[in-house]
């Protein structure tokens, strides 16, 4: 009995033990950024000198700032009109010009012949989409002023066209430096036969994404903040005499008709009514006073836009509610827009509509917004009409309608259009959220004449919130500021235990505190006031509104909250991220009577039931093999058979643009196949597999190019010309790829695939963090080691992996991994590493990790985030799309440039980076190979490419940068000016390793080496050289396999051979 | 609307009418083929003579070879055979085939995309005498099962023995803990945090707190760690299956046999152990070893993820990482066969050897 007692009690106490073992372990596991609670006081001092940094970086000042220096100033006298034919463009903007010294054909090149009329002709300057272009602006006196600027956009990327705004040679405030000149696209539907818009759809009555086409049209931009946090428009203040006007180009070329500075009181055209005024106004016409009666509606698929700001608005199928129209259990129906793809500020969407009768109408919409709870988020609605006659009906908009088109708000309530937050969909009429006094909502009205044309846009807007957000970023500054005063004190990580006496030594910090704990207390209640509630979005205000009142009132608190403090500041920023993105999805749009029913929000439980209970049956039936294919021919057994292994979005857009682009032109049927890269090798094996397989890295294409199950494309009589352009010779301005791309995809003189993708690493640098050090970013290798003690001094360090510096040091130096590279029979036959060359690249790059104490490990993203890691070398299209999407909050603040270089003996200086192949390849048994090589040359042509990248883009986001191998594709994506002159500076200094047989046993004991000189500080000339024969020996045996010539220890080839 | 709601439910009866049809055909075809087997059989057992004796019919006693035996036997019971058919077939095709086309394969050149050469005994030949990579995976992976094989096994029967002393429901919950490294499937990873070779993996960041450590150890990529780091993980993640079997196999004692050892003289808890629980569990203990004795030969998938592949200098090199790395990287598939068959012909051995071992148990 008693030994059992003893036993029961140590089995219970094991258990506890591993009870909280797991629960330990298990809780740890699931921490994301688990490096984010290491080792804390790196991190923290980085992260709070980066903030003073990043405020000496942006030494513009923001507008708020700026108009309060300036308020005072007397408005200008009177408009002025800048003379744009004086302009001076810088020598990268040398292609800027006159219209008018520009040929027809040019222009409609540009996609711009038919809008601009000869007058416009002789006034307007296209501004291309590089370097900087000022004009000269005689101001009689001195004052404020609004600049409005008319402007053509042209054919070009899909972005939007952006510049920057210099006022007499300096930014005159932060928002400035990023104007947005919107673009206008039109959707191309299928037209039914009753004339209403439709989809096109595919076999399986899939909805297809319908065409999206860009539109030139004049508009007029009066410059304003882009971010949507000042209502109206920006005020600058020039001084008497010239002024000079800069734009630098950030984005995009487009044309400039005028630029009119409008004194500051002098824009009452620009300026719009109040919603009395304008129901006065509207009188006048035939019914003017009246409410139309019941039938009189007209219902608007929110789905078909006709037109929309950037190619990224676009409708999506939603399935969650059974009443969304259209919907289907079993199709992939369109029936909604909004989501993620419509919701950033400026983006808008608009619709055509006529109406059947004269009179007042009110918009119903049904709609979801579940994003923000507790928040509510707005529209503009802005309208035109085709009839430009007042005497003929009411006019909404500017412009001739014929070259220009510029929609406004008919009263300045639009501009704040309401729509609140409810998990569930809502139907309702639009309004701005004010109540009469009856305590009802005042809905918006809106008079339409019968059978005239109207357009509704319905722009992105912070509204009403736009002021508290951005006093809560405001607010962020200082509390950030505070933090790091605090900080200078403290140290990163504060002795609890200390007293500090913050209050006797930094008191504006303490005070800063208090006052800005009162100021977020403020801001959450005019929150509170203007939506209503308080949901758990605006909790988080109130939870750091309550920290920083405890830091300011009890010093004691201080030191031990510093960590808390710093966790907040993210989520703060995270807040104002989130806060700015109004995202709702619409269903439909009804312009009714107000007496009319609206349309019904919800379905009841038996359509929801009968819904649910569909699409579950209905999801074993549906062919996703085949979603998009709109021709019966692609699903025959003739068809080229393709394969892919990537998402299914990717897939999808593969499959449109091959059925109306390849199928189109060749009548060559294509089937698509979605696969798992892995299927590949048994299904070449089971003598089943495609015919032609999309991006296989360069290690698989040669691994099954030497086995026989790849056909070479060298082969082909136009193979030189589909790689090398028209010349078929390498090295040319005209070459369709990388030479060094092709060269990674040859073996024994053949080259056995077209590169689809390509990906190198380049430079990434915080221009924040370099610029505070004063420094600029290191262009040789010599200048990367002199920075290293500046950025150890402060605790910041270089994050490269040593595979990558082992590689440049070869080939800058002008080594190769490989012995004989030039004698195709022997290339690949013996290592390079124990070449000098290899030797001292070796040498040189242990010596980063032992002499110079660079990490061996690290997570580069999250530490060039926090500014730890301010320089970072790695693949570009990775590092790019990882921090466009994770890293928001440094936005702006750091650019990507060519790997340093290395100076060389004779002087010259080398920046060759690594580049790696993902290729299309032609599976060796392919039934029909010339069929194959023309999708193959298709394929990767620079238009397919570019359609490619673009519309993931459009589809993905910013984010889904696509590492196309063309060279042509590559100036049709859409980098800004900046990020492709660096991207093709280095495609121009490319090396590839090429993977001959046994290659993979390179990787593995170059690691051994390396490891063995960091874990046992061994020789690095002794450790590489001890492995270079077992390298080799590997390296001979491979090729014996392959009956390819080798080389013995100590042999060289044969001369002359 | 009625007519139509009539006209629907006549159709449905109609339709399960049908149905009920078919089924009932269906059955009634089995049936009939069964009593057509049971008849034939009947048949063969009408070969009957007439006993002079007794002049009572028996049936001829005739000399049956092995064979013959066996053959009847399994038509006696042809419907258990009928039964395990489909696992067997799929047990057959999945399991043993690839078995013996891996022996077949280690015979050739096969490359995975060509048509494979005779080669011999070539590869065994290379094998044995001349790859030293083979020995150095051959060394670790003995040392990998000699230590969490027998530990973890120990360990497993040691905490089913304790737990088992638990009341029942905290039983329960105690056993999922135990057990829940094992489901949790790539849980491991978490080792990978732990020990990550970035200063801000746990071990390194304390370390360099501390002041032990002026530079983050590498611990996946060193050497001296990695084997022993390998070793502990493995044995956090090998209470599997055998310690829940070893559980069920505790419950399942006659509680009988304790009272009739307390007569008989059992005098403590080990004896009791030894000499009542354990002989009574042995198909239990006989399961949980061979199940250790697969995982810990076959133990690759942890290393991997933990130390990258190949790892160190080979240091913690197993026999499945050389399979992988002649199959999976230098596509030479009648090599890595012969690897396989090597490994297959170590946990056999093994596995009789164990079986001898534990029949020991109790003795």
């Amino acid at each position: 009995m008693k030994t059992s007692k003893l036993t029961r009690l140590i089995a219970f106490f094991l258990a506890a033990l591993c009870c909280v073992g797991t629960i330990v372990i298990t809780g740890s596991a699931s921490s994301p950024a688990p490096l984010l609670s290491a080792a804390p006081e790196e991190e923290e001092e980085a992260n709070a000198s980066s903030l003073v940094r990043m405020m000496e970086y942006l030494q513009a000042i923001p507008y708020s700032e700026y108009f309060e220096t300036y308020r005072n100033q007397a408005p200008g006298s009177a408009d002025v009109q800048v003379d744009l034919s004086t302009f001076t463009a810088d020598a990268k903007a040398s292609d800027t010009k006159m219209l008018s010294a520009m040929t027809d054909a040019e222009l409609s090149e540009l996609g711009i012949a038919d809008v601009v009329s000869a007058e416009q002709r002789s006034k307007s300057v296209y501004l291309s989409a590089n370097g900087s272009v000022s004009f000269t602006a005689n101001v009689p006196t001195a004052g404020l002023y609004y600049i409005a600027i008319d402007y053509l956009t042209v054919n070009g990327t899909v972005n939007n066209v952006e510049r920057k705004f210099y006022l007499n040679d300096s930014v005159p405030f932060k928002e400035a430096s990023s104007l947005t000149f919107s673009k206008n696209w039109e959707y191309r539907y299928e037209i039914g036969e009753e004339g209403e818009k439709k989809f096109t759809r595919d076999l399986n009555g899939n909805d297809i994404q319908p065409e999206l086409k860009q539109i030139n049209r004049w508009g007029t931009y009066v410059c304003r903040d882009s971010d949507g946090y000042i209502n109206g428009f920006f005020v600058f203040y020039l001084r008497e005499g010239e002024n000079k006007l800069t734009f630098s180009a950030e984005r995009e070329p487009v044309v400039f008709g005028s630029i009119d500075l409008y004194a500051a009181t002098n824009v009452s055209h620009l300026l719009a009514p109040t919603m009395a005024e304008y129901l006065e106004s509207v009188a006048q016409y035939p019914n003017g006073t009246e409410m139309a009666s019941k039938d009189a509606k007209t219902v608007i698929e929110a789905e078909k836009p006709d037109f929309v700001s950037d190619n990224s608005v676009f409708m999506t199928s939603d399935r969650s509610s059974a009443i969304n129209s259209p919907s289907s259990a079993k199709a992939q129906l369109f029936n909604v827009i909004g989501a993620e793809s419509y919701n950033t500020v400026g983006q808008w969407a608009a619709y055509e509509f006529t109406v059947s009768e004269d009179g007042l109408y009110k918009i119903a919409m049904r709609f979801q917004q579940s994003a923000l709870q507790g928040m509510f988020v707005c529209r503009a609605v802005k309208l035109w009409s085709e009839n430009r006659d007042p005497a003929a009906g009411v006019v909404y908009g500017e412009g001739d309608g014929v070259n220009s088109r510029i929609p406004t708000v008919p009263y300045e309530e639009a501009y704040k259009t309401r729509f609140d937050f409810s998990k569930k969909w809502q139907s309702d009429f639009i309004g701005d959220g004010s109540q009469d006094e009856n305590g009802d909502d005042v809905d918006f009205l809106f008079y339409f004449n019968k059978d005239q044309k109207y357009t509704i846009y319905f722009e992105v807007s912070l509204g009403s919130l736009a002021d508290q957000i951005r006093r809560v970023e405001e607010s962020l500054r200082q509390i950030n500021a505070a933090y790091l005063a605090i900080i200078k004190m403290t140290g990163a990580t504060p002795d609890e235990y200390k007293t500090y006496k913050f209050k006797e030594n930094i008191p504006e910090a303490i005070y800063a505190l208090n006052y800005e704990a009162i100021n977020l207390a403020n801001i959450v209640e005019e929150f509170e006031e203007l939506c209503g509630t308080n949901g758990s979005h605006i909790a988080t205000l109130v939870t750091i509104s309550n920290l920083l009142s405890t830091m300011g009132i009890d010093e004691y608190a201080v030191a031990k909250n510093v960590e808390n403090l710093k966790t907040y500041l993210g989520t703060l920023g995270t807040w104002i991220n989130d806060s700015k993105t109004s995202s709702m999805t619409v269903d439909k749009i009804v312009i009714q009577s107000g007496d009319a029913k609206k349309p019904k929000a919800k379905a009841n439980v038996f359509q929801s039931i009968g819904f649910e209970i569909g699409s579950f049956v209905m999801s074993f039936f549906i062919d996703y093999d085949n979603m998009g294919v709109t021709r019966k021919e692609s699903k025959s057994k003739d068809a080229l058979n393709v394969w892919l292994a990537e998402g299914r979005d990717q897939s999808k857009i593969w499959r449109s643009i091959i059925d109306s682009g390849f199928t189109e032109e060749t009548e060559i049927p294509v089937s698509l196949k979605l696969v798992t890269a892995s299927t590949l090798l048994p299904s070449v094996l089971a003598k089943s597999g495609p015919d032609v397989y999309l991006g296989r890295g360069s290690t698989d294409v040669v691994n099954y190019a030497i086995r026989g199950a790849i056909d070479p494309i060298s082969d082909n009589p136009d193979y030189k010309q589909a790689i090398y352009g028209a010349d078929g010779i390498p090295d040319t301005a005209d070459d369709v790829y990388s030479p060094t791309a092709i060269n990674m995809l040859t073996l024994l003189n053949r080259t056995y695939g077209l590169p689809l993708t390509m990906n190198f690493p380049m430079l990434f640098y915080r221009l924040d963090v370099l610029v505070d050090l004063g420094v600029s970013a290191p262009a040789t290798w010599d200048d990367m080691l002199a920075l290293l003690p500046v950025l150890q001094s402060n605790n910041l360090a270089i994050g490269i992996t040593y595979t990558l510096a082992l590689d440049f040091f070869l080939y800058q130096n002008g080594g190769s991994m490989w012995k004989y590279e030039d004698n195709p029979e022997y290339a690949g036959a013996q290592i390079g590493l124990d070449t000098n060359e290899g030797l001292y690249a070796f040498q040189y790059c242990t010596r980063l990790y032992t002499d110079y104490g660079l990490q061996v490990k690290f997570d580069a993203a999250n530490r060039f985030r926090t500014g730890e890691m301010p320089l970072i070398v790695s693949d570009y299209v990775s590092v790019y799309n990882t921090l466009t999407v994770f890293a928001t909050e440094i936005k702006g603040l750091w650019e990507f440039t060519h790997i340093p270089a290395t100076v060389r003996i004779d002087g010259t200086q080398n920046y060759n980076s690594i580049a790696t192949v993902g290729a299309t390849i032609m599976l060796h048994g392919c039934k029909n190979p010339a069929a194959a090589w023309q999708y193959m040359k298709w394929q990767t042509s620079a238009e397919v490419e570019a359609t490619y990248g673009n519309r993931m883009v459009a589809l993905i986001g910013p984010s889904a940068k696509y590492a196309a191998a063309n060279l042509g594709a590559i100036r049709l994506l859409s980098w800004t000016t900046k990020e492709r002159d660096a991207i093709e500076e280095q495609i121009r200094h490319l090396s590839g390793i090429v993977n001959y047989p046994g290659s993979y046993i390179i990787a593995r004991y170059t690691n051994f080496a390396f490891l063995d000189v960091i874990n046992k500080s061994a020789d690095p000339i002794d450790s590489i050289l001890n492995y270079v024969p077992t390298i080799n020996a590997e390296l001979t045996r491979k090729r014996e396999e392959f009956n390819m010539k080798t080389l013995g220890v100590g042999e060289t080839p044969p001369e002359g051979d | 609307m009625s007519q139509g709601k009539e006209n629907f439910a006549d159709k449905f009866v109609r339709v399960l009418k049908k149905i009920g049809a078919a089924i009932k055909s269906g059955c009634l075809f089995v049936i009939g083929k069964i009593k057509g087997l049971f008849k034939r059989k009947k048949k063969e057992e009408q070969n009957v003579i007439i006993d002079p004796a007794t002049g009572k019919a028996r049936p001829i006693a005739r000399e049956m070879t092995r064979r013959q035996y066996i053959w009847k036997e399994m038509k006696k019971n042809k419907v258990a055979y009928l039964m395990v058919g489909p696992f067997l077939l799929l047990f057959f095709i999945f399991t043993v085939l690839p078995v013996f086309l891996s022996m077949i394969l280690s015979l050739t050149d096969f490359n995975m995309l060509q048509m494979p050469h005779f080669k011999g005994l070539s590869n065994f030949q290379r094998l044995i005498l001349d790859d030293e990579i083979f020995l150095i995976a051959a060394k670790n992976t003995l040392i990998f099962a000699a230590i969490t094989g027998p530990v973890s096994y120990i360990m497993s029967l040691l905490i089913a023995w304790f737990i088992n002393e638990l009341p029942p429901k905290i039983r329960a919950v105690v056993t999922l803990i135990f057990y829940a490294p094992s489901i949790s499937g790539q849980l491991y990873t978490v080792w990978q945090t732990l020990f990550n070779s970035d200063s801000y993996g746990w071990a390194n960041a304390v370390l360099l707190k501390l002041g032990a450590i002026s530079k983050p150890i590498l611990w996946f990529e060193n050497e001296k760690y990695v084997m022993g780091l390998c070793i502990v993980v493995a044995l956090w993640t090998s209470l599997g299956t055998a310690f829940l079997s070893f559980i069920a196999g505790l419950q399942t004692i006659d509680r009988s046999l304790y009272e009739a050892a307390a007569v008989d003289g059992i005098k403590n808890r080990w004896q009791e152990l030894w000499f009542i629980t354990l002989p009574s569990m042995r198909p239990q203990l006989m399961f949980g070893a061979v199940l250790s004795i697969t995982q810990s030969f076959g133990f690759g998938a942890v290393v991997t993820t933990l130390c990258g592949f190949p790892s160190v200098n080979y240091a913690a090199h197993t026999i499945m990482h050389h399979l992988d790395d002649y199959w999976g990287q230098r596509y030479e598939v009648g090599y890595a066969s012969a690897i396989a068959v090597i490994l297959f012909a170590i946990m056999i051995t093994s596995n009789m050897v164990i079986k001898k071992a534990l029949s020991k148990v109790g003795q």
